[in-house]
């Protein structure tokens, strides 16, 4: 069935395998970084915060593909998600997609003990890669992260900001205006100063945390949002889609849905903790 | 069907920004221009072609009711999905084809 499905959606357009000779995590270092919008640019939710991390960590180049997701599963997201997207806009190099918040975390665990790390999360056994939307909204805010693990985990939101700046008018991706309204193969542009692939644009990316609006303005280690929101379980997704307009990709941008909403405009990258002790 | 686009749009314009009223007063005359070819309610601003206007509405439905496909489910608030699917499909450009009917775009941009 995979194979026929590979073979029905190979695109002689990503026959160059570019991805295969890039790196497919880089390392970011610990230390102090500002995020958010520079000042007197107003953006929604969110305002210029100085984050420190105490840790490094390493962070996938590339968003999650097709065929990296398949070294781990062979349950193929949803592709009924897809059904407006032309097939060749599913080959091993597209991002995964179609993927909800509880399905990116469920993988991240597979992954983790496949690599042999520790899992990043710990959830019942009945938080599966098959959770329906109710369970998944429902349970969703009990999945707890094990900070001290070295597996596998998505990206708090001051990760990804971090890792995800970059100067103007470099290392654009795929939006609105040039992506032919579908996703497309990952790392087709430069990377940024990290060696990231489209932090801006291609699929939005699944945060970790809830999402709400900052109240402070320096921070250190992030991993959970600072206020609690009971009637708040939206996640951030980051980095703006092949559907959005140029104007939207800044990282700082937050929009945000909730864990169990699949969408072709929405995929993930991972990132893990390095820790002390050399893991 | 249709029903259903009509709900999906409105919605989606339901959500847009209001646009700021020019100083002009509320009795100016019909909105309806020269250009229109079609009635009002579909009418796209001047220097639009009718095709692109079908393939922005085309666009926009399709991507909302993709995701409204997938996503609602009897337990969940029609209009929280429809929230967030409207934010993923960025209904902004090209809610730029499709003006409201109450707006004054049209006559602004002539």
């Amino acid at each position: 069935m995979i194979v026929l499905w590979l073979a029905c959606t190979s695109n002689p357009s990503v026959s160059t395998d570019r991805t295969d000779s890039i790196p497919s995590v880089v390392t970011i270092p610990s230390g102090t970084y500002q995020i958010g919008p520079l000042d007197g640019i107003i953006v929604s939710h969110t305002f210029q915060r100085s984050v420190t991390l105490t840790y490094s960590f390493a962070i996938q180049t590339t968003e999650v593909t097709y065929a990296q997701w398949l070294e781990v599963t062979p349950d193929i997201p949803n592709q009924y998600c897809d059904s407006n997207v032309q097939p060749h806009a599913m080959s091993p190099k597209h991002p995964v997609r179609c993927v909800s918040w509880c399905n990116a975390v469920v993988f991240a665990n597979q992954k983790s003990r496949l690599d042999s790390y520790l899992p990043a999360y710990d959830m019942t056994d009945t938080f599966t890669a098959d959770v329906d939307v109710i369970y998944c909204n429902e349970q969703a805010q009990f999945v707890r992260l094990n900070q001290e693990a070295n597996g596998w985990r998505l990206p708090t939101e001051a990760e990804w900001e971090i890792a995800a700046a970059t100067e103007e008018s470099t290392s654009i991706g795929w939006y609105r205006e040039n992506s032919n309204g579908h996703p497309n193969p990952v790392a087709q542009f430069k990377p940024n100063k990290w060696g990231l692939y489209d932090t801006q644009g291609n699929v939005f990316e699944w945060i970790w945390e809830r999402f709400g609006d900052y109240e402070m303005r320096t921070i250190t280690d992030p991993f959970h949002f600072e206020v609690p929101l009971e009637e708040v379980y939206t996640r951030p997704i980051k980095g703006g889609s092949y559907l959005s307009p140029k104007s939207a990709l800044a990282p700082y941008n937050r929009p945000n849905a909730s864990p169990s909403m699949k969408h072709p405009a929405i995929g993930f990258r991972l990132v893990r903790t390095k820790l002390s002790n050399a893991s | 069907m249709y029903p259903r686009l009509s709900f999906l749009i409105v919605f989606a314009l339901a959500c847009r920004k209001s646009p700021t009223l020019p100083e002009t007063s509320p009795e100016e005359p019909s909105m309806i221009t020269d250009h229109c070819t079609f009635d009002l309610e579909s009418c796209p601003p001047p220097g639009s072609t009718k095709g692109e206007y079908e393939a922005a509405y085309s666009a926009l439905d399709d991507c909302l009711t993709g995701c409204m496909d997938i996503n609602q489910v009897e337990e969940r608030n029609n209009e929280e999905v429809l929230k967030e699917c409207a934010l993923i499909c960025e209904q902004s450009p090209y809610l730029e084809l499709i003006p409201t009917p109450t707006s004054f775009d049209i006559k602004v941009r002539e």
